[in-house]
């Protein structure tokens, strides 16, 4: 049987032809594909920051009591060591720093990649406004679903390196402080997220709970991240397992 | 050096990538959609693939996803059974000699298998991967792809007429 099953996959594989060409159709996909990661971290925001997202903008107005520590997806009512998803960050700038971010001033767009079973990637931020600000420490991520109701078991988060330590480049000048330039400015969030289960069950809408300068500040207010609701989630590699999101601090945009 | 750009990776792998995405899905128009998705889909991460001289072992794991995500996503498998049982049907009866009547019958039979029964048989017998790194690509413990290439060997079997084997 196995190597009748063998010739047979090797006869039905010699159907297929060298290929001594790339298709045009896969050249100008390929450009595509390239141009819009280029771009999704910085322009898009800016397009998304019209309103094309009325949807998700309602979730807003709920206010950061509507998604706080109660309400995050962490599957335990209780703080766990591994649940560090809030943890503060080490220290605070020096009086001359510019004061920290406010949601206002902001907007987060997410781009996630498929890994072997999870995905990785990052939430990138920019400061659209016209003073800069600063970012520091971990943020707290929480997950709606398509009826915006908070998805409050089922996930567990834990912290992530940040992303220079992953790909071990030298530690940025200024770190853990990240400081956002006016209008253009951006810092990212590292995300691995696994084990998204049922499979079919719809990716959900995320949100990022700013903490202001490693204090839990509730005038930082609460950040839609867009992009994620429409990447594809991360396959189900153990059913009955919760889903788990590792989230990493502020750094320089990437 | 510089990097191979995607065109050259095409060239390069393009073949071996759509005789693995055809014995997953018998179908070579489709295999051809699924690998030309496969490089676009590595085309955006060519520069954060830690190793660009394993490339031939990233398009191999999207072709199967893309190939699971496919018959998952549009829900086709049904039909798509219905057609190979049509098919294999029409091949029973029009075939006079009965070796080539049997490999239509595995081949249609193969078709028949769950998408992870079918992957696993053709990445073990095909790309003589061993378990560890098919359960790598399919995502499951190596005593699941045991377990996959057991059943579906058994369904084959069945499928074919086990004395015929």
């Amino acid at each position: 049987m196995n190597e009748e099953l063998r010739a047979l996959l090797r006869a039905k594989a010699n159907e297929v032809p060298s290929y001594d060409e790339v298709p045009r159709r896969l050249t100008r996909r390929v450009r595509r594909r390239i141009a819009r990661n280029a771009v999704v971290l910085t322009a898009t925001v800016a397009v998304i920051a019209g309103g094309a997202f009325t949807g998700v903008r309602a979730l807003t107005t709920a206010g950061p009591a509507g998604i706080g520590p109660a309400t995050t997806p962490s599957a335990s009512p209780t703080p766990t060591p591994s649940a560090t998803h809030s943890s503060p960050a080490p220290t605070s700038p020096t009086s001359p720093s510019p004061a920290a971010c406010t949601a206002s001033q902001l907007r987060a767009v997410g781009l996630l990649e498929g890994a072997a079973g999870s995905r990785e990637g990052a939430i990138g931020v920019t400061n659209l406004s016209d003073r800069p600000c600063t970012l520091e420490g971990t943020p707290t991520i929480a997950l709606f679903d398509e009826n915006q109701q908070p998805i409050d078991s089922g996930v567990e988060f834990s912290s992530s390196p940040p992303g220079w330590v992953v790909d071990g480049s030298s530690e940025p000048r200024g770190w853990p402080v990240v400081t956002l330039a006016p209008g253009k400015g951006t810092a990212s969030v590292r995300i691995r997220w696994s084990n998204w289960c049922p499979q079919g069950r719809p990716t959900p809408l995320w949100r990022m709970v700013l903490h202001g300068n490693g204090r839990l500040d509730e005038d930082a207010g609460t950040l839609d991240v867009y992009g994620l609701d429409a990447a594809e989630a991360p396959p189900c590699n153990g059913p009955g397992q919760p889903s788990t999101i590792e989230v990493g601090p502020f750094e320089p945009g990437r | 050096m510089s990097r191979p750009g995607i065109g050259d990776l095409y060239l390069q792998h393009a073949a071996t990538a759509v005789r693995l995405a055809y014995l997953l899905t018998g179908d070579r128009a489709l295999a051809e959609d699924l690998v030309q998705d496969a490089f676009v889909r590595l085309a955006g991460r060519l520069v954060h693939l830690r190793d660009p001289e394993a490339f031939d072992t990233y398009l191999r794991t999207t072709v199967v996803n893309l190939s699971r995500s496919h018959f998952r996503r549009k829900a086709v498998e049904r039909g798509y059974l219905e057609k190979a049982k049509g098919e294999a049907a029409m091949s029973h009866s029009s075939t006079p000699d009965r070796s080539i009547e049997i490999r239509d019958e595995l081949w249609h039979a193969l078709r028949r298998l769950s998408h992870r029964q079918r992957a696993a048989i053709v990445l073990r017998f095909y790309e003589d991967l061993p378990e560890a790194e098919v359960a790598s690509i399919l995502e499951c413990a190596p005593g699941t792809v045991k377990s996959l290439v057991s059943r579906g060997l058994d369904k084959l079997r069945y499928e074919i007429g086990g004395d015929e084997l």
